[in-house]
């Protein structure tokens, strides 16, 4: 109980924090602009091609939502890689900057409960900042004749979640590394493009360790989840990033804590 | 009791060595093997899961408050993180090599029909997928890859035909895109990607009857008849070693007969060529045929001009007679290709699975006579090669070539046919009575009471299919098709049904689409820009 009033606190100040920051504002606001440009670009470019077809008489069925829909999520994951590390490098960093990460370290709090309040607060915040993206998105799929299945918009959007949960907590972890916000985007940054692009050097290595090696990297599993095909081992690849993230935080606070100590 | 609890604690202390020894174990076992033997994946799992009981135990007895601090707590952290490491390793190691999926797509589109999951389950052999694509799709790879879930035997490989020039010899690769499949030694096209510029996804309904058919695919027996004069097998220029090269790729077993040596045509025969006979053949050779032929065997007669081979009886019965002028092209267009008046180019085809891909292609017949074909009940004769109007056959071929009513035939007429018998019961076979033999054959052949259904290509031309002719425009091909129709029996393909997307449209209300342009261009951005500067300025 006391362990879950923690946890609510920490997720308390670190959520209501980016509230007071122009900070995070002003990369709210960069991301809106940007998104709602992509948002009509590629609806524009989705509807043409479908009315081309049409006019040049060719019948095969096409599913336009649904093309929109991993056409526009695959678009903008690109943006939202970029911007992640700019949510999470202040996480620890700037704590230990403003000379409080000792008290956070020494404090009776247990160090996975900070991180895991402070994780699930950026999250919170990012899940506003894609609010504007959900409301686009259901006036899109409310307009699909005929319906579109409700289901894989759902499981398309925790998709994207899930995989900003997981670059937040690993950027976490490389924020709670060092007292720099710029050093913490970098490594977050380098990190991420890693993970994403990781598939390719799977690939170059090829038998079954290179696919495996592959089978890490979240740009597949992204892609599978926005298509609505829900693997278990997207679920399990994505659940363990998030998990390593908070744990290695925790392991790194502790270190501190016995360092000073 | 005491033991028990003893072994309980020893387990606590040393547990992350024992799954330490485990987790290795499994690892070179796999290494070892190259593979990952259930064995190798139990050691994995039990030393997972000792190592995530010893945390377990470490955890709660870990107390800070109890332990000494400073360098055992450091190596403590570090023994925890590693373990953490390996145990998510192993999870997500197991939970890639064990894949379960869940497709939410209404009409499954990104999941394997029922029927392709059946077959590639059922291979014992295994298959590769070769795609000749410099440019791979994502789409063909996850589709390949779903292949791959069902069963360790397939496996497949995106080439670049441009980087891997012995590959694309191997596989006589012909355009960017091509697709193939191996199974054994034998390999088959299943489609081509790039077609006029335009891409399409390899598609599962192809994939899926390319890999039954080759599975099924047996060899298939081909016998070139030798002994009257008709095109060697050997690599000189009249030799058909080419096409027997060619043969063999489609996995044909080609061997040559001499049936005044053996006898006998061998039983399990597919396929009987007849390349280009220059002498007469021995009457009771004839019967041989005409026995084969009435037992359901196969039989591609390739007769040049200004040869009798005997073969009247036998091609009677399927109402094709041997027209004795030569053909002679006026058009002169033979004459682009540095080639005479005798060698007609043809390119109209008849429509017929031999050349239903050829259109307009050119092939080209140096030397030929016409083929003419009378309707016979229970044979079904298409015209396969077709001489055009500007084309002659003369009796005697005249200087000029000018055309005489009276003993010439001026086109359209069949260069070749394709012949088609469905089975039948007691034909009054014409053979015996035509030509009493003073003895009969010296196999026992009892006049055939029904006869089984049989093909027959007859083309009035040899020396399209030798190693001179065989790799210009279409001749190879009119070659190959024809001994592949004529072993080809049934192909029934599997009934997979495409799965196609829904059809479905986006349609916005003027209302909508003005509010979706306002909010995600102007109002958004612009809310977000006025509460930054809000911001800032309460900060101030």
């Amino acid at each position: 109980m006391v362990i879950l009033a923690n946890l609510i606190a920490i997720f308390r100040k670190e959520f209501l924090g980016y509230f007071t920051s122009p900070f995070a504002y002003v990369i709210a606001a960069v991301f809106w602009l940007i998104a709602g440009a992509f948002f009509g670009l590629v609806l524009d470019n989705i509807i043409q091609n479908a009315e081309l077809t049409r006019q040049a008489g060719i019948t095969t069925p096409m599913d336009v939502p649904s093309e929109f829909l991993s056409g526009y999520l695959g678009v903008i994951i690109s943006l939202i890689l970029v911007l992640l590390p700019a949510l999470s490098m202040g996480l620890y960093a700037e704590e230990r900057k403003r000379g409080t990460l000792e008290l956070l370290a020494t404090s009776p709090l247990t160090n996975w409960v900070v991180a895991l309040g402070k994780l699930l607060g950026v999250l919170a915040f990012f899940s506003v900042m894609m609010f504007p993206l959900w409301v686009y998105q259901l006036i899109i799929f409310s307009a699909s004749n005929p319906a579109f299945p409700f289901s894989l918009v759902l499981c398309a959007n925790i998709a994207v979640l899930a995989v900003a949960a997981a670059v937040l907590s690993l950027g976490m972890f490389i924020s709670s590394l060092t007292e720099s916000s710029i050093i913490a985007y970098i490594l977050t940054f380098v990190l991420v493009l890693f993970l994403w692009i990781m598939d390719v050097f799977g690939q170059r290595l090829g038998g079954i360790p290179g696919e495996f090696l592959s089978s890490l990297s979240l740009f597949q599993h992204y892609n599978d989840l926005v298509n609505g095909v829900i693997k278990s081992q997207s679920l399990i690849l994505l659940a363990s990033y998030i998990f390593l993230g908070i744990f290695l935080t925790a392991q790194s606070i502790e270190a501190l804590r016995f360092q000073r100590s | 009791m005491s033991l028990l609890r003893g072994a309980l604690k020893a387990l606590g202390k040393y547990g992350y060595l024992l799954a330490i020894v485990l987790i290795t174990a499994g690892g070179i076992t796999a290494l070892v093997t190259g593979q990952w033997p259930t064995a190798s994946l139990l050691f994995l799992g039990f030393g997972a899961m000792i190592l995530g009981a010893w945390l377990m135990a470490k955890v709660s007895i870990n107390n800070p408050a109890l332990a000494r601090r400073s360098t055992q707590a450091g190596t403590n952290a570090l023994l925890t993180t590693a373990a953490i490491l390996i145990l998510i390793g192993v999870i997500n190691f197991l939970a890639f090599r064990y894949p379960l999926s869940l497709d939410l797509t209404e009409n499954q589109q990104f999941t394997l029909s029922s029927q392709s999951q059946t077959l590639v389950k059922s291979l014992e052999k295994p298959v590769k997928v070769w795609v000749f694509d410099s440019d791979p799709s994502s789409k063909d790879k996850a589709l390949l890859k779903n292949y791959q879930r069902y069963s360790g035997q397939v496996s497949f490989e995106f080439v670049d035909p441009d980087q891997k020039p012995r590959l694309v010899k191997k596989f006589n690769v012909k355009a960017q895109g091509d697709v193939f499949v191996e199974y054994g030694d034998k390999k088959q096209l299943v489609q081509t990607l790039i077609s006029f510029n335009q891409r399409e996804p390899l598609s599962e309904i192809k994939l899926t009857n390319a890999i039954a058919k080759i599975r099924q695919a047996r060899t298939f027996q081909a016998y070139i008849l030798q002994g009257h004069g008709e095109a060697p097998l050997n690599t000189s220029k009249e030799g058909l070693s080419e096409a027997v090269d060619s043969l063999k790729n489609k996995g044909f077993e080609v061997n040559p007969l001499n049936l005044g040596e053996q006898g006998a045509i061998p039983p399990k025969s597919d396929l009987l060529v007849l390349a280009g006979p220059q002498r007469k053949l021995l009457e009771a050779e004839v019967k041989l045929l005409q026995a084969y032929s009435a037992e359901g065997g196969n039989l591609l007669v390739m007769v040049p001009p200004e040869v009798n081979p005997g073969l009247e009886p036998f091609l009677e019965s399927w109402g094709v007679k041997l027209d004795e002028r030569t053909v002679v092209d006026l058009s002169g267009s033979g004459q682009l290709l540095g080639l005479g008046p005798t060698a007609p180019l043809i390119t109209h085809y008849g429509e017929h699975p031999i050349t239903k891909e050829f259109q307009n292609g050119i092939s080209i017949f140096p030397l030929s006579r016409p083929i003419a074909t009378t309707k016979v009940e229970g044979v079904r004769a298409t015209t396969l090669l077709e001489a055009s109007e500007n084309m002659l056959a003369q009796r005697e071929l005249t200087e000029n070539f000018t055309y005489n009513p009276k003993t010439d035939l001026r086109g359209p007429f069949d260069l070749g046919v394709a012949l088609e018998r469905t089975a039948q019961k007691s034909t009054p076979s014409p053979s015996p009575a035509l030509s009493p033999s003073p003895s009969p054959a010296p196999n026992p052949s009892p006049t055939p009471s029904a006869t089984k259904p049989a093909r027959l290509v007859v083309i009035g031309n040899a020396l399209f299919a030798t190693n001179e002719w065989f790799n210009e425009q279409l001749n190879g091909d009119v070659f190959l098709n024809s001994a592949q129709w004529l072993v080809n029996r049934e192909e029934q393909a599997l009934s997979i049904r495409p799965k196609e997307p829904t059809n479905r449209r986006i349609t916005l209300t003027p209302f909508q689409a003005s509010l979706l342009g306002w909010l995600s261009w102007v109002i958004i951005p612009l809310l977000g820009l006025g509460l930054a500067i809000g911001a800032w300025w309460r900060r101030q």
